[in-house]
């Protein structure tokens, strides 16, 4: 009986058109357009060459010498700090700061060079930093030769060393602000299984639906229909789940870090999660089901955005200033999960996750029990 | 008016899950744009980028400074020295550059090879070029001090080094007359409306419209003195009182958020956000309408709602701004409401005179959108004309209690 009750859920789900446009379709979707939308996020936050314009007034030593400083930067190569533009005169600099085609100008005004900027932004503050520089540097120089008089003639050689650090990368994966993206959507679509278990309680509860009615008055032992309902809902949902995964890793090459089973295993805890949070928010509230649905998808959006669906790097925010409220997100665990698969290189924190995850699941599937229990109902 | 009355008796009937709605969206639209970046300064103001100094060389004075001097030109993030408190820090941007100090690097300053201190940051994060440029010159003017005068010690060095780069430049801004009218945290929560705005209407509206689509309800009321076009008038004048209402929610809610800033903007800005929000909640009305006339369960409902509603938004720049996305991608977009909407939003936030040919560029914006908003109500009163002459429409006659 138990495969029958699971086969045969488990065709009605494949048949149920709006399901399958919901949790298959649906994250399909939304992958290809995150794919097409993030193609140059990570390099927004990339240096770039700063569009700049040195004013080519006063003819004094001072200004020359700082001109030619400026220049030395500017020689094309890997070290290229501005792409600069020589203007005669200020106003020419001023309108093409206006027309945004450079980001500052740099003018030496009695014999001190100054920033002109129209904006803050990063770009500025390097300007500026550059600038500062200059003027340490001088300021250096003085003391050292107001000290010791007799280092004047070494001073090329004093500031000779131009680096003191060294780059190192703490992961095998480079950190990106794409994919975290998809693993909440990843998040999104298990926590959508919740559908999954309101229909399976739905169709089992005969204050429900008629067809809960029906199956209460069936000689099936109460266990094996919930169980087998249930489970034909795990499958049906970690099925579209299999899809969105090979599509995001066979066709978008999104990196998971290559640990395949471990994806399935995160997928599939993430899937009970679903269904079983949906079952017990269906048989806990006497609610109809349209409110239901409107508290699971308010519930699963709320989850997916502290899990950073829509704001990269707040599941961070929230996992320092609100520990507790992240640990309880299931949204977070999952996004967590995979991501301690792409970027760390031990699995204590991918385990915790996944053990929080079951022992959500295994919560709510107790309550669902308790709740289906030996129901009996004087009227319908 | 029986079919509006009858919208009332429906809303009625599913007050919970609008209300569930309503505040689930609206808590929403506050999180996002709380959670977006922060605002700018119309004065010069140094960007501040994020650091940690993770120091294994303990409190040296040499470290001392260097962290004093590094306070000045960023925003120090307090990090454990463990590795993954500093991958986690990386991969979410919570630090742009980590410094880690190796043990004896004060000691080996006072040699003619100083130990590399090691670097954490995204790859050619600009954010982490400029600590590092700033890390540099630091050691640099250290070292350059201590070879002048080798018998000085470290507290003597730190002391010459944080007094050499004290030197500030003068930074003048040029302000060409011109200033933001609309200040960068209302923007942020206009911004992030659409998103709001389109799964709020589509949701509630979708929900008193569904009935509606019951085959045997349908059949009823086509056999009723009523003609369809009234009917589809009313639903639709119902639709937009709950549009209406769920714009304004929002926009008191950005009051109550916003109100002390906004209040301090000239009131025609004011009124080109309220119109263009209003024109973009017409659209959601119409896109809502449309999808109201193919969807038959709450399920589907919440389907078309998120996709609409999250594709929309992404592609009109809500969330990622219109400038990120790739050229193709933004090809794409100008065929999405929610970009045009983006476009006059960045337009009014820029405007500086309220001159005809300054608002020229903004009532074309949000023509655009009207023109959408109109395309979709006619192609969905076309939808609804061939449904209820099919004989195909009808063939499920749902006979559930509740359905």
């Amino acid at each position: 009986m138990f495969w029958n009750i699971y086969s045969k859920r488990l065709i009605s789900t494949l048949r149920d058109k709006s399901t399958l446009v919901w949790t298959w379709v649906f994250p399909l979707v939304m992958a290809t357009l995150f794919y097409f939308a993030f193609t140059s996020l990570d390099s927004v936050d990339q240096f770039h060459t700063i569009p700049a314009a040195v004013v080519a007034e006063g003819g004094e030593q001072e200004a020359q010498a700082f001109r030619q400083v400026l220049e030395s930067v500017s020689e094309q190569g890997e070290d290229q700090l501005f792409s600069l533009q020589t203007t005669a005169s200020r106003e020419e600099a001023e309108q093409l700061l206006d027309q945004g085609k450079i980001d500052g100008f740099f003018m030496t005004d009695n014999q001190e060079p100054t920033l002109f900027v129209k904006k803050n932004g990063l770009n500025q503050t390097i300007m500026k930093a550059f600038l500062d520089q200059y003027l340490q540097d001088q300021e250096a120089v003085i003391t050292i030769i107001h000290e010791s008089p007799e280092q004047a003639g070494k001073l090329q050689t004093l500031f000779s060393r131009e680096s003191f650090t060294k780059e190192i990368s703490l992961a095998e994966n480079p950190p990106t602000n794409k994919i975290n993206y998809f693993y909440a959507l990843i998040a999104m679509v298990c926590l959508y299984g919740s559908f999954q278990g309101l229909t399976s309680v739905s169709c089992l509860q005969a204050n429900l639906s008629p067809l809960g009615a029906r199956r209460c008055l069936s000689p099936v032992s109460r266990f094996v229909m919930v169980s087998a309902d249930l489970l034909a809902g795990v499958t049906a949902h970690m099925l579209s789940l299999l899809v969105l995964l090979a599509y995001l890793i066979l066709v978008l090459n999104v990196n998971f870090g290559g640990k395949t089973a471990l994806i399935l295993l995160t997928s599939l805890a993430g899937c009970v999660t679903g269904v079983s949070f949906g079952a017990l928010v269906s048989v806990c509230t006497k609610m109809k089901e349209a409110a239901k649905t409107a508290v699971l998808v308010s519930v699963s959006l709320a989850c997916c955005f502290l899990a950073g669906l829509m704001v990269s790097g707040i599941n961070y925010t929230v996992a320092k200033n609100a520990p507790v409220l992240a640990w309880i997100n299931p949204a977070a665990r999952i996004t967590d999960a995979f991501y301690c698969l792409y970027y760390y290189d031990t699995y204590d924190q991918y385990f915790l996750n996944i053990l929080v995850l079951l022992l959500m699941a295994a919560v709510m599937t107790g309550l669902t029990a308790i709740f289906l229990r030996r129901q009996q109902y004087e009227s319908i | 008016m029986k079919v509006f009355k009858a919208c009332f008796k429906i809303t009625r009937r599913h007050i919970i899950s609008l209300l569930i709605y309503f505040s689930a969206f609206t808590l929403l639209a506050v999180l996002l744009s709380f959670s977006m970046k922060p605002a700018d300064n119309t004065d010069f103001e140094k960007t501040r980028p994020t650091y940690s100094l993770i120091s294994r060389d303990g409190e040296t004075p040499a470290v001392l400074g260097l962290r004093a001097f590094l306070d000045t030109v960023g925003d120090r993030v307090e990090l454990e020295d463990d590795k993954k408190a500093l991958q986690d820090a990386t991969f979410f941007h919570a630090s742009d550059y980590i410094l880690i100090l190796p043990q004896g690097f004060s000691e080996s300053l006072l040699t003619d090879s100083p130990l590399e201190a090691e670097t954490v940051t995204t790859p050619d994060s600009a954010g982490g070029y400029y600590m590092d440029i700033q890390v540099n010159q630091y050691l640099r003017l250290f070292q350059a001090f201590h070879l002048a005068a080798p018998e000085s010690n470290l507290t003597e060095l730190a002391a010459k080094t944080s007094d050499a780069v004290s030197a500030e430049a003068q930074v003048e801004t040029v302000s060409f007359g011109k200033q933001q009218p609309v200040p960068e945290q209302a923007a942020m929560y206009f911004q992030v409306l659409p998103y709001i705005l389109l799964v709020l209407i589509i949701s509630c509206v979708s929900t008193i419209m569904m009935p509606f689509q019951r085959p045997d309800l349908r059949m009823r009321n086509m056999c009723s003195p009523l003609p369809a076009l009234k009917i589809n008038l009313q639903l639709i004048l119902f639709g937009a009182a709950v549009s209406f209402l769920a714009w304004l929610v929002l926009i008191l809610t950005g009051f109550g958020l916003y109100g002390s800033s906004l209040a301090g903007i000239d009131f025609r800005s004011l009124l080109l956000l309220f119109g263009n929000s209003l024109a973009l909640t017409a659209v959601c009305l119409s896109i809502a309408m449309l999808t109201g006339s193919f969807i038959k369960t709450s399920s589907s409902q919440n389907a078309v709602a998120n996709i609409f509603s999250l594709a929309c938004s992404f592609l009109g720049g809500v969330f990622v701004p219109l400038e990120m996305l790739g050229e193709g991608v933004l090809r794409v977009a100008r065929l999405v409401p929610t970009y045009w909407y983006s476009m006059a939003l960045k337009k009014i936030c820029a405007l500086t005179s309220y001159s005809p040919e300054t608002l020229e560029p903004i009532w074309k914006d949000m023509l655009v959108q009207v023109g959408f908003a109109a395309a979709f109500f006619c192609i969905s009163l076309v939808i609804y004309k061939v449904k209820n002459t099919s004989e195909k429409s009808f063939s499920r006659v749902q006979t559930e209690l509740n359905a």
